[in-house]
């Protein structure tokens, strides 16, 4: 009944009280927090946690929620905010990152069956993305993992990073051509 | 040449932020028009469209990859949620888990306020302690520093020394009481290092923490006894005279009484010259 509802409604009944409510905002936006912290991480296991760390974040800080962006838009911004801290103290402590060759060797979620070069081929892509935006800077990495991979509109992205939309048009055009640079040199590489 | 090459240059900045869109296929026809007519010369903008075309499809992979599943979900979030403090949100059924960190503010609340009173009390007594510091009698010191690092009489005593021979106990008594009430009040009123007003060590420390009230209170008190002082300064003046005159008349008798040639108004006096008192309030 309630996965009919409006994100609107929803956020009415849960600052009111309403449980089951929340929990279908967790439902409904999950996924997309927990993709995109991972993107941003690189790590499964640290995305799971900054996902549930961000629907607690959410779940205290919602009777603050005016509704002036899209519930998904602050949803993420929440959780920007925690990956961002949770890379900084990676990098106080001097932690290395997994390196994204083991990841999609460890986690070989592919559909059975297919064509093992071209699977293949398509690991070692993505390896080298993932690699590529593990080696870009922490804002760079931000814009493109919220564009091109999340698909986000200018507005959003503006609403989630707290900037106009011509910075992001601006940051973004940088970072993808930055994204664009290190990407060839590394394929050329192999 | 070079303004050939500004022209290039400048073409190039014009449609470089679409041709990431232009690889992406989401130009609007009038961007579209002009940046392919400009990627038929532009070598350097046509190779950096291809790269951006190789990139979008390797980002577009990463889009579509299938990522690990999370270990956690709903109730693991819902036994979290439990477990945190209030949010803000009253929910319908009481939670039976009573927070740490509430629990932890009831502990400190009462240590806390315990300490407060603590602090009240010592800062009371602390202000006690002045004020009675305040009332007691300067110091006997007869020697304090002047501004100027000279070692001075202190004018206290040597009015003291002189009422001692008086053998009038009430006149010694309210003399000694208006000058030392004196010396307080022009301490307290003047600033400090000028007029040359004695600063006994004792008093200077305790300057700092004497509020107006206070300064306002002891100018009040000291008004009769200054009236009363100058009622017996005649008095008094007679006394020391003829003390002075005593002092004179009787033979010195210790190494203190020398006799030293004074040059008083053109002349020379052989008479004996007892200890100077020329400080003055």
């Amino acid at each position: 009944m309630l996965t009919q509802i409006s994100d609107h409604d929803l956020v009415a009944r849960a600052q009111r009280g309403d449980r089951e409510a929340f929990g279908h905002i967790y439902d409904r936006y999950e996924r997309a927090v927990y993709r995109y912290a991972y993107h941003m991480l690189g790590d499964p296991e640290e995305a799971d946690d900054i996902k549930q760390d961000a629907f607690v974040k959410a779940h205290r800080t919602l009777p603050g929620f005016r509704g002036d962006c899209s519930l998904l838009t602050w949803l993420l911004k929440v959780t920007g905010n925690l990956c961002r801290d949770k890379m900084k103290s990676r990098s106080r402590r001097g932690e290395v990152e997994l390196a994204p060759e083991m990841e999609a060797t460890l986690y070989d979620h592919s559909p059975y069956g297919s064509d093992p070069a071209q699977q293949l081929q398509r690991k070692f892509l993505q390896g080298a993305v993932h690699r590529v935006l593990g080696g870009l800077p922490q804002p760079q990495r931000e814009l493109i993992v919220l564009r091109d991979i999340e698909g986000l509109s200018y507005q959003e992205i503006a609403d989630v990073l707290a900037c106009s939309v011509a910075s992001v048009k601006l940051r973004l055009f940088r970072a993808r051509r930055s994204f664009r640079e290190r990407m060839e040199s590394l394929l050329k590489a192999n | 040449m070079n303004f050939l090459r500004r022209n290039f240059g400048q073409n190039c900045r014009a449609v470089e932020a679409d041709l990431w869109d232009y690889a992406e296929g989401r130009l609007s026809e009038d961007k579209l028009e002009r940046v392919e007519k400009h990627l038929l010369l532009c070598t350097p903008c046509r190779l950096e469209t291809e790269g951006f075309a190789q990139a979008q499809a390797a980002l577009i992979e990463v889009g579509q990859e299938m990522i690990p599943a999370p270990r956690t979900g709903w109730h693991e979030l819902e036994r979290r949620l439990d477990l945190e403090p209030s949010s803000g949100i009253t929910y319908l059924e009481e939670t039976p888990h009573r927070s740490p960190g509430r629990s932890l503010l009831g502990v400190l609340a009462p240590v806390s306020s315990v300490a407060t009173l603590f602090m009240v009390g010592i800062l009371f007594y602390q202000n006690q302690n002045i004020q009675q510091k305040l009332t007691q009698p300067a110091s006997t010191d007869t020697f304090a520093m002047d501004r100027h690092g000279n070692e001075k009489r202190n004018p206290e005593i040597a009015k003291t020394d002189l009422t001692q021979a008086h053998s009038e106990e009430t006149l010694e008594n309210l003399f000694d009481t208006g000058a030392k009430t004196l010396q307080r009040v022009k301490f307290y009123t003047e600033t400090p290092g000028t007029n040359s007003v004695v600063q006994e060590p004792a008093i200077r420390r305790k300057r700092q923490t004497v509020s107006p009230s206070q300064v306002t209170k002891a100018k009040s008190e000291t008004t009769g006894i200054i009236s009363a002082h100058r009622k017996l300064q005649v008095e008094k003046k007679s006394v020391s005279t003829a003390q002075e005159f005593k002092f004179h008349a009787q033979k010195p008798t210790s190494a203190e009484h020398t006799e030293v040639p004074v040059l008083k108004r053109g002349y020379v006096s052989n008479e004996l010259v007892p200890v100077s008192n020329d400080d003055t309030y």
